[in-house]
Formats: C-alpha cells, sequence, structure tokens
C-alpha cells in the first residue's frame, strides 16, 4: 500500500513537470504578446515589462528559470493583473471552485445513485421508465441552456433564488444543481446498470431467502460491489466538475478559478496559465488517486500494484 | 458553444425578464456592474475604463471631471496660464492623504516622476509627452528628472513647463496616470500597495475589500476635502463579464447600475432600448476600418475611396448595432466643443464605381481578391460580412474575411499583415489631436504604413499654435485631408455609451462624451410619496 502510494506520487512528479512544460512552450510560441494593447507601447517600455515579469532573453533561459521559481513554489506575478502574484489569484478563487464542485460532487453521487437504485428496484415499471427519461434530459440539455432556465424560472419569475453572485447557501443551490445535473445522470444509469447485474446474482437470491431485511440486501449487499464503476467513475467525475464550471460560474457570476485559465490563455499570461494547469493538472492526478484507493478499499480483489 | 439556437432561446427568456424588472427602495449601498476584473489599481499601471472607474473614486488629481464630463477643479483650487499657453501654474487646496498626512505639490512631482520612470513601464506614460523632456526621461534618454517640466515652487503650488500650448492639459490632468500616489506607502510594501488595508488614497472613497474576479468595496473617505458632497456611504463594484449575468442581476434587483457598454446583451437590443432604464449617448469613439496602404492595389487612394463611397453605414447600424449609433464619415466624432469634424464620403455607389475604373479596374475586373480582417466577435463578424456583401454587389470586388483571436489580430495589425482591419479609437480627452495624433508618421498607434507631408505640417502647426479657433482650424484641416482626400481609413460609426440604471430612482448620472460617471456624484433619490412599497 506504502510503495503504491511512493510509487504513483512519485510517478506524478515527470507528469506536473510535463504539464508545465508543454503549457510554458505553447502561450509562449502562440502568436502575440502578453503586453500587447490596442495602444501601441514604445520598444523601451517592452523591454522594462519583459525584464519585469522575466520574459527576456532567450526562450530556453525563460523556460528554466521559470521552472527553477516553480520548483521552490513561486508561480511568479501575473502579466495580466499587474500587482498580483499567481498564488495569490490561485488561493482566493481555487476554494470557491472546490465548494462549487465539492457541492456538485455532493449532489450527483446523492442523487444519481439514489435514482438508480430505485430504478433498478422497480426494473421496467413506470419509475424505472420515470428516471430513464429524466436521465436521458440531463445528459443532453446542455449547462448553458439548463443555467439561464434555472436562472429564469428560479429567479426571475417566482424570485425564489438569487441569479447570482457567492456567499450562502441560497447562492450555492442553483449553479450547485445544475452543475450536477448531467453528472447524476451518468451516475444514475451507471447504478442502475450495476445494480442490475447484482440483483440477480445467486448471493442475493441467498439473502433473501434467509430472511435478510430488504434494506440490507440492498444498501449493503448490492450497492457495495455495484459501486465498483461509479467510484472508477468518481475520480474523473470530481476532476470534470472542478474543471468543467467554467460556464456555470460565468453564468451565475461566481469567482471561482475557471475564469482564470480561459483569461489566461486570452492574455497571453504564461504564468497564470500555467499555474491554473498544473493545479488542475495536481487535482486530477488527486482524484485519480484516491478512486484507486476506494476501488481496493470495496473490493479485495483489487490489487495496488 | 453559442450556437444560434441556444441564443434564441436566451433571447426568449430575455423578453420574459424584461416585463419582471423591479428595484428595491433606495440604501446606503450603490452595487455597480463594473465590467471584468480590475488588472491593477495602481492609477499609474491601468489602462482600461472598469480600472479607471475605481481609481476615479480612490485618488484625485489636480482637476477632476464632473457628471457631465466637465473639467472641474480638483485638489488645484485653480490654475494661471502664460499668455503663450506653456506654463501652466496650478495652485492646490489644502488636503490630505487618507492617513492624515498632507498632500504637497511635491507629492505631484515625485508621482509625475514614478509615472516617467521607464521602470515602471506604464502604457499611458505618452499621455506626458505634452511636457518638456517628459519624452526623453520615459524612452530613458535623460536621466536628471528635474530637467523634465514639472516642480514645486512651494508646497502649494506647482508649475508645469509645456512644449506647445496644449488647451486641452487641464482635461489630462483629471486622468489617472496624473494621480499623485502616496510614494512611501508604495516603498514599503512593493507591488501589495495597492491591497485593502494598505492602500492610502485622497480620493472619494476608500478600498475596504477586494475579492479576486468577485467585487471590489470602497467606502466614503473622510478625510476627503469636498466629503460632504459624497452622497453615497458604501459602493460595491461587481467584477462581471457576461452581459447576461449582469442584466440577471440588475433585472432581479441586486445591481443598482450597469456601467460597461460591453455588459448589455446586444441580442435584444431593440427591446431593451425600449425600457425606461436604458439610458444611450454619444461616446467619443470610432469604429472604422485601417487600410494598410504600403502595398497594392490598396496604396491607390481613388480605390480606398471607392471603398468607402460603397458603405451605406446607416445600414449597418439599423441592422446590425441598433445601441443608438451614429454614422461616423471622420476619424473625430462630433460633439467636441468648438470643433465640428470635415463632412468625409458619404454613400454615393456611382462615384464608387467611377473611381474604381478610373484606377484601372471599370466593374471590379481584374481587381485582386482582398482580405478583410477582424478579432473575434459576433458583432465585428456581422460588420464584416455585410461589408464583403456590399463591396461584391457595388464594387464587384470579392472579399474574404479572416477573424483572428485579439492578441493574434493584434500581432497582424501593428505588423502590418493584414490588407483592411477592423479597428476602434476611444479618445482619451476631448480634443481632436486625441484622434489625429494616431495617424501621424511616427505615431506607433499608425499601423497603416501611411504618412502625408502636408498632414504632418499642419498638426505640428497646430501644437504651436495658441489662438483655440486657429488651432482647431488646422486640425480641421489635417482631418479633410485623412477622410476626404487620403483614407488610409475607412470610419463606420461612433459608439454610443449605454447604461442600465432606474432614473426615478438613481440621481447623478449624465450622459457624457467621455462616458465618465465619478462615483461621488451619484445618489439615491429620495422615494417620493406615491411608490408602493414592494420591492
Amino acid at each position: 500500500m506504502l510503495v503504491f502510494l511512493l510509487r504513483r506520487l512519485t510517478g506524478a512528479i515527470p507528469v506536473l513537470l510535463g504539464v508545465i512544460t508543454i503549457t510554458f512552450f505553447l502561450v509562449r510560441l502562440a502568436p502575440g504578446s502578453p503586453f500587447s494593447g490596442e495602444r501601441a507601447i514604445p520598444p523601451a517600455i517592452l523591454q522594462e515589462l519583459e525584464a519585469r515579469y522575466k520574459l527576456n532573453g532567450s526562450l530556453w533561459e525563460q523556460y528554466t528559470s521559470y521552472v527553477s521559481d516553480v520548483l521552490h513554489g513561486d508561480l511568479r506575478l501575473s502579466t495580466r493583473y499587474r500587482n498580483r502574484t499567481v498564488n495569490e489569484i490561485i488561493g482566493q478563487t481555487l476554494p470557491i471552485s472546490l465548494a462549487l464542485g465539492g457541492s456538485a460532487f455532493a449532489l450527483a453521487l446523492g442523487f444519481g445513485i439514489a435514482a438508480g437504485v430505485w430504478a433498478a428496484v422497480r426494473h421496467n415499471r413506470m419509475a424505472d421508465r420515470l428516471v430513464q427519461v429524466l436521465c436521458l434530459g440531463g445528459l443532453s440539455i446542455p449547462s448553458f441552456v439548463l443555467a439561464p432556465l434555472a436562472v429564469l424560472l428560479f429567479s426571475l419569475q417566482w424570485r425564489l433564488l438569487p441569479p447570482g453572485g457567492w456567499g450562502g447557501f441560497r447562492e450555492l443551490l442553483l449553479p450547485a444543481s445544475c452543475l450536477a445535473l448531467p453528472y447524476a445522470a451518468v451516475v444514475a444509469r451507471l447504478t442502475r446498470a450495476s445494480m442490475l447485474e447484482i440483483l440477480p446474482m445467486d448471493y442475493i437470491r441467498t439473502a433473501r431467502a434467509k430472511g435478510l431485511p430488504s434494506a440490507t440486501i440492498l444498501f449493503i449487499h448490492g450497492l457495495k460491489p455495484a459501486s465498483l464503476p461509479i467510484v472508477a467513475y468518481a475520480g474523473p467525475l470530481a476532476a470534470n466538475l472542478l474543471t468543467g464550471s467554467l460556464v456555470i460560474e460565468e453564468i451565475f457570476g461566481i469567482h471561482g478559478m475557471g475564469s482564470f485559465f480561459v483569461e489566461g490563455v486570452l492574455s497571453r499570461d504564461v504564468f497564470l496559465v500555467a499555474g491554473v494547469t498544473l493545479v488542475y493538472s495536481a487535482l486530477l492526478i488527486g482524484f485519480n488517486l484516491l478512486a484507486d484507493l476506494a476501488s481496493a478499499w470495496l473490493d479485495k480483489r483489487v490489487q495496488l500494484s | 458553444m453559442g450556437s444560434r439556437s441556444s441564443w434564441t432561446l436566451a433571447c426568449g427568456i430575455f423578453l420574459v425578464a424584461l416585463a419582471n424588472c423591479s428595484h428595491p427602495p433606495p440604501s446606503d449601498r450603490l452595487i455597480v456592474i463594473n465590467g471584468p476584473e480590475p488588472e491593477s489599481l495602481d492609477p499609474q499601471v491601468i489602462t482600461g475604463q472598469p480600472e479607471g472607474r475605481i481609481c476615479k473614486a480612490l485618488f484625485e488629481g489636480l482637476t477632476a471631471e464632473d457628471k457631465e464630463g466637465n473639467v472641474v477643479p480638483g485638489i488645484a483650487r485653480e490654475w494661471l496660464i502664460s499668455p503663450d499657453g506653456r506654463i501652466y501654474r496650478f495652485l492646490l487646496r489644502e488636503s490630505c492623504w487618507s492617513d492624515g498626512s498632507p498632500l504637497t505639490a511635491q507629492d505631484f512631482v515625485a508621482s509625475w516622476q514614478r509615472a516617467l520612470e521607464p521602470r515602471m513601464a506604464a502604457k499611458y506614460a505618452d499621455l506626458f509627452y505634452f511636457i518638456e523632456n517628459a519624452e526623453a526621461y520615459n524612452r530613458g534618454h535623460l536621466r536628471d528628472f528635474s530637467q523634465v517640466g514639472v516642480r514645486a515652487i512651494d508646497s502649494r503650488t506647482l508649475e508645469v513647463r509645456l512644449i506647445g500650448p496644449t488647451p486641452f492639459f487641464p482635461s489630462l490632468c483629471s486622468q489617472s496616470i496624473f494621480s499623485p500616489v502616496p510614494l512611501a506607502v508604495v516603498r514599503k510594501h512593493g507591488d501589495d500597495w495597492i491591497k485593502p488595508g494598505k492602500l492610502i488614497g485622497n480620493g472619494p472613497y476608500l478600498l475596504d475589500s477586494w475579492q479576486i474576479n468577485d467585487r471590489i468595496v470602497l467606502r466614503k473617505n473622510p478625510r476627503y476635502w469636498r466629503e460632504e458632497t459624497v452622497r453615497i456611504p458604501w459602493i460595491e463594484a461587481l467584477a462581471i463579464t457576461r452581459a447576461s449575468a449582469a442584466f440577471n442581476l440588475f433585472a432581479s434587483g441586486k445591481a443598482d447600475l450597469v456601467l460597461d457598454k460591453g455588459l448589455i446583451p446586444t441580442f435584444f437590443l431593440s427591446e431593451l432600448r425600449k425600457q425606461p432604464y436604458f439610458h444611450s449617448a454619444p461616446f467619443l469613439a470610432t469604429y472604422f476600418y485601417r487600410i494598410n496602404v504600403s502595398a497594392p492595389p490598396l496604396n491607390d487612394p481613388r480605390i480606398r475611396k471607392a471603398l468607402a463611397l460603397s458603405v451605406d453605414r446607416e445600414r449597418l447600424i439599423r441592422t446590425i448595432t441598433r445601441g443608438g449609433e451614429r454614422p461616423a464619415h471622420s476619424l473625430t466624432p462630433p460633439g467636441i466643443p468648438g470643433y465640428t469634424p470635415p463632412t468625409g464620403l458619404g454613400f454615393d455607389p456611382d462615384r464608387a464605381r467611377t473611381l474604381l475604373a478610373e484606377a484601372g479596374f471599370p466593374g471590379g475586373r481584374g481587381f485582386p481578391p482582398l482580405t478583410l480582417l477582424y478579432n473575434s466577435s459576433e458583432q465585428n463578424e456581422q460588420i464584416a460580412t455585410e461589408i464583403q456583401a456590399i463591396w461584391q454587389q457595388v464594387l464587384g470586388i470579392s472579399v474574404s474575411l479572416r477573424n483572428q483571436e485579439w492578441k493574434v489580430y493584434l500581432n497582424s495589425v501593428q505588423s502590418l499583415s493584414y490588407q483592411i482591419a477592423r479597428s476602434s479609437w476611444v479618445g482619451d480627452y476631448e480634443d481632436p489631436f486625441t484622434f489625429l495624433g494616431c495617424f501621424l508618421r511616427k505615431s506607433g498607434n499608425n499601423n497603416t504604413g501611411w504618412s502625408d507631408g502636408r498632414y504632418e505640417k499642419l498638426l505640428a502647426e497646430a501644437t504651436v499654435t495658441v489662438a483655440p479657433k486657429e488651432r482647431l482650424a488646422l486640425l480641421h484641416e489635417a482631418e479633410a485631408i485623412l477622410v476626404k482626400e487620403e483614407l488610409p481609413i475607412l470610419p463606420i460609426y461612433f459608439y454610443s455609451g449605454i447604461m442600465l440604471y432606474d432614473e426615478a430612482r438613481l440621481g447623478g448620472i449624465a450622459a457624457n462624451l467621455l462616458d465618465k460617471h465619478p462615483f461621488r456624484e451619484i445618489y439615491f433619490r429620495p422615494r417620493s410619496a406615491g411608490d408602493s412599497a414592494n420591492p
């Protein structure tokens, strides 16, 4: 177990280094300068700017000095937000994206599993069909349609919830639900399919025959093995919810990390892009590792090697 | 994303929402939708309007603007101008920084020196170039700041020596880059000096908090010199970039004022325009096409004229922009006091065809295909498509469209790797020179490869002419060369400034050419007895 963890963590280092390298060169080689604007800048001022942000010298020198700064934990100053370090921007906005993504994650798993189990138990009956239809709807309505509709109904028409902003539970409810819905649909379908495979098995029949309460059969003997595909999906799901929250963050005016990713690319803010990409990659690696550990814990047949 | 169907759906949603707008009673807190997240709050570094609005609340220069955009005394209570219009003597009032320390003329000298320091790399430093030796200092050719034309005669008198008479100099002094900055704080905290708790200002408001990409909270500065005229104790400036999010907040009463014209959902402008809270006014900015005159066939002015004469601007505005814009036949928008821009080439397809034939391409035969470059945006694309069709129909010229993402587009324009490119320019001060100066040969903003001896001479003459009327006549003559004879540019429309606010509720906001709306003048109107109490 410990060996496995160590191996995975050391394996993550070259991956992250590769991510930084690729991002750095892609942004630096893209046409356009981080300092260009509608107004021309005198060459002397451009030189000063490049020196200030350590973007002078050859591309290789810029790269090596940047990597050495990153290894010391310094993600550097953003070139667009002139007085902010990338560390500061991520420090202020990542918790918000995490809170939004985390709530959506809980909603997606909670509703998805409940709906999936219900559909499997009522296989081929009304409830099953209803869940199937809802899942299809959830999967096929894109968030940029769903979110404005939700705002129209819940905020502008019925005035139940605020149309945007951040702060309390009321502000969180609409964006987290809109973000969670498509993923809840996937989880529900996975759960349903998995449960349908497990429920006809002999040991479930045995459990029923010896008179165990049906809740115990369903949730202990049925759901635990049936949740393996869901756990495998949860790693990428968590990463998706964090990285995919951009559209929702924009529609609801939530100041998470997502918008800086796009803004950074558009304004050629190389350090902001590399910093945000680094954090996203680290999260992706982390969640996948957690998913593997959870699979091993749930199913003793899974070998951590 | 961004497919037609989603837009149609969104339109439907907003039309329903229009009917539902209602607004809460007056409060002690004004919530403003300010546009994108400010890139900085250092008044000498910032370039954009969202930053400018906050900086104007935190810092006040020698002069200030009122709600109508007029230049009014700020920290300078009055100023004396020498007969040749070149020496300004500003008499400062007694005022202090928000920490209570006195604000002196020396503070202004030191702050202006900081702005001009090559290491500051201030992008708007060229606004100082009207001052003697400022350009040489900024470009690093001159090391001794005492030779720059700014000095403090005593703690309350500031003298500025200019290169030539500059009648708009008081207006320049209200720009953020001319603000005083607290140098002791800057030295102590470095890049962090603009953060809440550290920033010291001299404007009507103080920085209370700043949450990245969320909001900036300002609170009234009790030490501001005309503190008693500031009526709203708190201001929250929200950082929102998406027009629909801004509109949702406004429509549901969560925001009082939408200030940025980029934040108005354009796809239902025609409906929005009818609403009482929609306010649009002429804005000192021009949307135009730049023509690269350095290569054939566009090096022939007859062809450039033909291109301009064939475009029906009225129709573009009526069908595409729809925000109250005005057709442009000159570079300088109308409205600058004392200046009527020359009437350039209007819509005359017959003359356009004749000119094209004279240039050797009757009916467009043999004319090489052109490429029209624009930065990716829905409206730029609509306008380009329309103009592409017009040139094909009227002149028989085939044009291909090329759109590039903003930074790539800037690169292409600045390196003259284009034939015709969409452009725009926003005036920095109310004088034609802010537009005409761009097309001087040495200007970094020319980007057309065009220069003209007569144009250079007229502008040079204007910069040394004291009498305002003659000066403006010279500028008028120069602009006529630009828009009637040479046409390195093809003006299309003059922008409008758009705001959303309920006039019955908010006062102290007025239409003005520079689209400046100082927070210190805004107030909540007392509720009249007839109003219902429902929020």
